[in-house]
């Protein structure tokens, strides 16, 4: 199957800097795809090469099979793309906005009007639509770029940044918004700071730093790479001690340690092997009220990928 | 809610069907408008700039009207005070749609930049030529609008007598042709503005240069209104035909420009530009055809000289740009090559490339020179030698064009190089008459130091329109070995860009075959 979004091999200078060296990932439809890294990592130039507005010196981008250097026209039909910062025009009205882009589409008569009530009704802005947009507020303005991005019905998204500046509240809506999108069979890169936003929608990730690709695939996948054992915490009734013990004498245990209040340990085995060891654990006395596998914070993945190196 | 209605609003239509023949023609119409276009009026109507003009422009002609009437001895007839009245309201709505409407269009596409607006227009997949045409249509909505507030007045100076109706039909015409060719030139010059600085010194610059044609508008309105009779007069009628012709070529060439500064870097900027210029310098040539056999009635090959010049004058800013541009294609531009051998040669001249602007410049002057000579052909005899000047014109311009560019098209790779050259071409120009004059000075020659020297352009034409050719015979001779030396240094060049059109087709064909013999 073609991939909705697949980045081969990009590489990109502005001069003596190169912003992106190598740059490879796929995105398929319907998957939500998170691309994170520093500040000046690439994440922007990136995405602007995969929405046209850019080239790369080397590689190619594809879009559902076209490639954007050959035919941008064709592949922007297929993007949409919200930058990190864009203006809206004074003196216009929610609807006349979307009703410019519309016609700026290309679509014409019933199908102008239909795709504009549509994009209003999925962003719920149909009850602000006459409201003038430098009355909005930046979350308000967040939904109605996201609005006019999706206008085209484009099969692939492209959203940089775009819960930067929004409070609590227009960040969850946004996430919803975005796993509606994704539900919908749109492939979705998305570039955000707010690591635990992308961990909570993101099917997978790419992690970016000075311009190279440090790793991409599901978070599981990269957690896997990284780190091969599972961390456990283990709770149980009674004394740590006898437990401690227990737990040392298990080939695949290792980095046994304190925590909360009971012990963490890591654990080298796939979920039969754990629930073995949970059986030898009960065999042998132990009490058990809480055993879970801790889950991978994005951020401590982020950390240890990254060096922090600025460019 | 009227079908129009909605357009400018933007809201969907009542249910109810349409009944009327423009009901049912204005969705279609609707569908057609051009966006930027629909948008621009839509935030004119409710923003505060274009209300503030029109009612300035109502207010200050309703104002000027009653103070004259009330300054009125009350024993004087009203008759022939008209030239008063026009002379007034003119002015007025000429700072209006010539000074004010230009500078909203500068204005708007600055605000494209300024916004951060532009790359949302590009991903929506709007071309630069439809951006620009929109914003220019859109000044042009406002500069009618502007001339509808004035037209009671405007008739009424007529009624009172005093002014001559043609005279007021040629000054209004001029205006309405250069408020609309002004606007398209703020808009090039918009399209250069990117930097916060830029756009303050373009701001500078363009309305300086937009008050010095409305002063001289203002003041030729003035002069024909005195002197009605000057329209009648030969001189009038042919500077009318060359304003009639190179307004359009400027304003179209201005808005050309526009397009190429704002499409993306990587995107083909050139070959729209080179397509337009060459359609121009087509017109205008055509233009002094039909002006050396129709308009006077007898041959009159000084339409044969005027009209290439014109043409040249026209074109010789873009293909300064053309011709220095970098020579090898861009990864987005090699797919554009046609795949067809024989178009790619056609196409040569149209495609992007310092050595390809050579070409383009070349067949340029040959058109000029075969158009020439046909229409010479076919004309009865004249003392007049219009090929001669043509040659010689344009191997001026071959020589101003290529020979720096040639030797430093190593240099055009970057940025800066190409700027370095771009200023560097005018600047050698304005050596090779100053330097001349200047050791004339030294060397104390009486005639070098009145600009008369072989190596000054200006005298050498002048004197070949004077048909004194014979006077220059070194200047032409040094012509000609300049032209010679610069089609040495532009061999490479010419033969690379050549070539590397040709590659681009094969490698395309290439691509086909392989692609079709992939199962």
């Amino acid at each position: 199957m073609t991939a909705a979004l697949e980045v081969r091999g990009i590489t990109r200078k502005f001069q003596e800097l190169t912003a992106v060296s190598r740059v490879s990932f796929s995105v398929e439809p319907g998957e939500i795809y998170g691309f994170i890294g520093p500040n000046g990592a690439g994440k922007t130039t990136t995405m602007r090469i995969c929405a046209t507005l850019d080239l790369p010196d080397t590689g190619d981008v594809f879009v559902d099979g076209t490639s954007v250097i050959e035919e941008p026209r064709l592949a922007r039909a297929k993007i949409g793309f919200m930058p990190d910062s864009y203006g809206a025009y004074p003196h216009t009205t929610i609807r006349e906005y979307l009703d410019f882009y519309a016609r700026a589409y290309g679509l014409r008569g019933k199908a102008r009007a239909k795709s504009v009530a549509e994009v209003l009704d999925f962003t719920s802005l149909t009850q602000l639509d006459e409201k003038p947009i430098d009355k909005l507020s930046k979350g308000m303005k967040q939904r109605l770029c996201l609005a006019k991005t999706l206008l085209p019905d484009p099969h692939v998204l492209i959203l940089d940044e775009p819960a930067a500046g929004l409070d609590p509240r227009a960040r969850v809506e946004l996430r919803e918004l975005v796993k509606a999108l994704g539900a919908m069979g749109k492939a979705v890169l998305i570039s955000s700071h707010i690591l635990s936003e992308l961990a909570e929608m993101c099917d997978g990730i790419a992690v970016i730093e000075s311009g190279k690709l440090l790793a991409n695939g599901s978070v599981a996948e990269i957690q896997k790479r990284l780190q091969p054992h599972l961390s456990i915490y283990l709770r149980t009734l009674g004394p740590v001690d006898e437990t401690h013990k227990a737990l040392l004498e298990e080939a695949q245990v290792s980095n046994v340690h304190e925590a909360r209040e009971g012990l963490a340990f890591d654990f080298a085995g796939d979920d039969a092997a754990m629930a073995e060891l949970l059986a030898r654990l009960v065999l042998r006395g132990v009490r058990p009220v809480e055993f879970a596998g801790e889950a991978v914070r994005l951020e401590d993945l982020f950390m240890s990928l990254t060096e922090g190196k600025l460019q | 809610m009227s079908a129009a209605a909605e357009a400018i609003s933007g809201a969907p239509a009542p249910a109810s069907a349409p009944t009327s023949a423009w009901s049912r023609l204005w969705p279609w119409i609707d569908d057609r408008l051009n966006p930027i276009l629909v948008k621009e009026v839509r935030q004119a109507l409710r923003g505060r700039y274009f209300r503030n003009l029109f009612w300035f422009t109502v207010v200050a002609a309703t104002a000027i009207s009653e103070l004259r009437l009330l300054s009125m001895d009350g024993n004087r007839s009203i008759a022939g005070l008209g030239m008063g009245f026009f002379t007034a309201n003119f002015t007025v709505m000429a700072i209006a749609t010539m000074v004010f409407v230009p500078f909203w269009a500068f204005q708007s596409m600055s605000g494209e930049w300024e916004e951060n607006t532009y790359d949302l227009l590009v991903i929506s997949n709007m071309r630069p030529r439809q951006l620009l045409i929109g914003k220019a249509l859109a000044a042009g909505v406002q500069s009618l609008l502007c001339f509808s507030a004035f037209a009671p007045y405007l008739v009424s100076t007529f009624l009172m007598g005093g002014v001559d109706l043609w005279s007021i039909f040629v000054v209004l015409g001029a205006t309405v042709l250069l408020s609309w060719g002004l606007s398209m030139v703020a808009l090039a010059v918009a399209s250069f503005g990117r930097s916060r600085v830029a756009r303050a010194m373009l701001a500078i610059a363009l309305l300086t240069l937009i008050s010095f044609v409305t002063a001289g508008t203002v003041g030729f309105g003035g002069e024909l209104m005195q002197s009605p009779e000057t329209l009648r007069s030969s001189y009038f009628s042919m500077a009318m035909w060359v304003f009639l012709s190179i307004v359009p070529s400027v304003s179209i060439l201005a808005l050309a420009v526009g397009c190429a500064r704002i499409a993306h870097e990587h995107e083909n900027r050139s070959t729209f530009l080179r397509v337009i210029v060459t359609v121009n310098s087509i017109l205008l040539l055509g233009w002094g055809v039909y002006g050396a056999f129709f308009v006077r009635g007898t041959f009159d090959p000084e339409w044969l000289e005027i009209m290439p010049m014109t043409a040249l004058a026209t074109a010789i800013l873009p293909l300064l740009f053309f011709v220095t541009e970098a020579e090898e294609f861009g990864r987005r531009v090699v797919k554009q090559v046609p795949k067809s051998r024989w178009r790619a040669l056609l196409a040569l001249p149209f495609l992007p490339g310092g050595g390809r602007g050579m070409w383009l410049y070349m067949a340029t002057a040959l058109m000029a020179l075969v158009v020439v000579s046909i229409a010479m052909i076919f004309g009865p005899g004249s003392p007049r030698d219009p090929q001669l000047l043509v040659a010689v014109m344009f191997g001026y311009g071959f020589v101003a064009l290529g020979l720096i560019s040639g030797i430093a098209s190593f240099r055009i790779r970057s940025l800066r190089g190409r700027t370095g050259v771009r200023i560097a071409i005018p600047l050698f120009l304005i050596l090779t008459v100053v330097a001349p004059t200047f050791l004339g000075f030294l060397l104390d020659l009486g005639r070098w130091t009145r600009w008369e020297h072989p190596f000054n352009p200006f005298w050498v034409l002048y004197k070949i329109l004077e048909r004194q050719a014979h006077d220059v015979s070194l200047g032409l001779s040094l012509l000609a070995l300049a032209v010679l030396m610069t089609l040495i240094v532009n061999t490479r060049r010419l033969w690379n860009s050549a070539t590397e059109t040709m590659e681009a087709s094969d490698a395309r064909r290439s691509a086909d075959r392989a692609r079709e013999a992939t199962p």
